[in-house]
């Protein structure tokens, strides 16, 4: 079984090597003075988009949100890109982990 | 007697006495990898039926890039007699593609583990696999094992891997049920994870009992976890 379930993953990973990525829609936030800017961000429900986060400030940020299922540290006076998977009509917050207070923000789909 | 029979078994039984009964149940690792993460760890498996056997992971790691995560374990076994550390391991994990970016996420495990009072080495490798529909996620580990040394007990490449099924009920509490397979050990069973945050520290904790689907493996095996991230 084990054997078996070795030889779908492989096949999995080269198929999705193979798989040209589809075009997906780019969003930016800024974070600046430990807020993201827009701190409401509009983007398409019921499809994946792509965000880049450029971090502006010299200290590194956290951009974190269970709604969205994503945690992940941007460094200072740098950038990441986030994927978010297609999402229902709705609010979806996030937060900075290491500057929670200030760094609040909500992707809502629509 | 035979005593040319009787001894390659007697000596096959004591190997097998002597390997701890739930030797396959560990944790399952997701792909995901934080920059800059210290995180200080134990976790452990303790057999709850014939045998008091049982193994604690000491684990300190760190996110070295946002694709790379290292750890050094100490690993501490009681199996006939005392707690005793018995081997080291250090563990490399790979993200190997961005959460979302494709229909499923991907990363890599690789361990290298020492027997301390053996010439022992161990290798483990193999992908990490997680897909995300609606609230479940399910997450998969597939290794390969090999043992180098002149005290190794196998020569073969041997298979294991284990399975999560989450439910994203909450980022405080989350139900799973899980799956280990290796060469002797089946199992399944519940498992509760939670996530408590403490100003910028975060401690994760997993607590489960994993049922025996075999023979060879205890009856019932304890899984714990705590995990404090810095």
């Amino acid at each position: 079984m084990i054997r078996g379930l070795m030889t779908a993953a492989i096949l999995t990973l080269a198929a999705t090597a193979s798989n040209a990525m589809a075009e997906v829609k780019e969003f930016k936030i800024v974070i600046k003075d430990h807020m993201f800017e827009p701190a409401k961000l509009v983007v398409p429900a019921g499809e994946k988009v792509k965000l880049l986060v450029i971090n502006q400030d010299a200290t590194p940020e956290e951009f974190e949100s269970y709604d969205l299922y994503r945690e992940k540290v941007v460094a200072g006076n740098s950038q990441i890109v986030i994927f978010l998977d297609p999402m229902d009509p709705g609010e979806y917050s996030y937060f900075g982990e290491f500057h929670e207070a200030t760094a609040q923000g909500k992707i809502i789909a629509q | 007697m035979n005593t040319s029979r009787f001894f390659p078994l007697a000596a096959l039984a004591m190997a097998l006495s002597s390997a701890p009964a739930f030797a396959g149940i560990d944790k399952v690792y997701s792909p995901q990898v934080e920059l800059g993460e210290l995180e200080l760890e134990m976790r452990g498996v303790h057999g709850l039926n014939s045998s008091d056997a049982h193994e604690v992971n000491f684990g300190i790691g760190y996110g070295v890039t946002q694709n790379w995560f290292v750890e050094g374990y100490l690993i501490g076994e009681k199996e006939d007699g005392n707690f005793e550390i018995e081997e080291a391991e250090i563990e490399s994990k790979f993200q190997l593609s961005e959460t979302g970016e494709y229909w499923a996420d991907f990363g890599a495990l690789v361990e290298l583990e020492k027997k301390l009072e053996e010439d022992v080495w161990e290798i483990k490798a193999g992908p990490i696999i997680q897909k995300r529909v609606g609230k479940i996620v399910a997450t998969a580990n597939i290794l390969l094992e090999q043992q180098f040394g002149d005290d190794k007990t196998e020569d073969e490449v041997e298979p294991l891997g284990s399975f999560q099924l989450r439910y994203r009920m909450g980022p405080s509490l989350e139900p799973a049920v899980e799956y280990y397979a290796d060469e002797y050990t089946q199992a399944a069973g519940p498992v509760l994870l939670g996530n408590n945050r403490f100003g910028n520290s975060t401690m994760k904790w997993e607590l489960g009992v994993m049922f025996a689907l075999n023979d060879e493996t205890e009856d019932a095996t304890l899984r714990w976890q705590a995990e404090f991230e810095f």
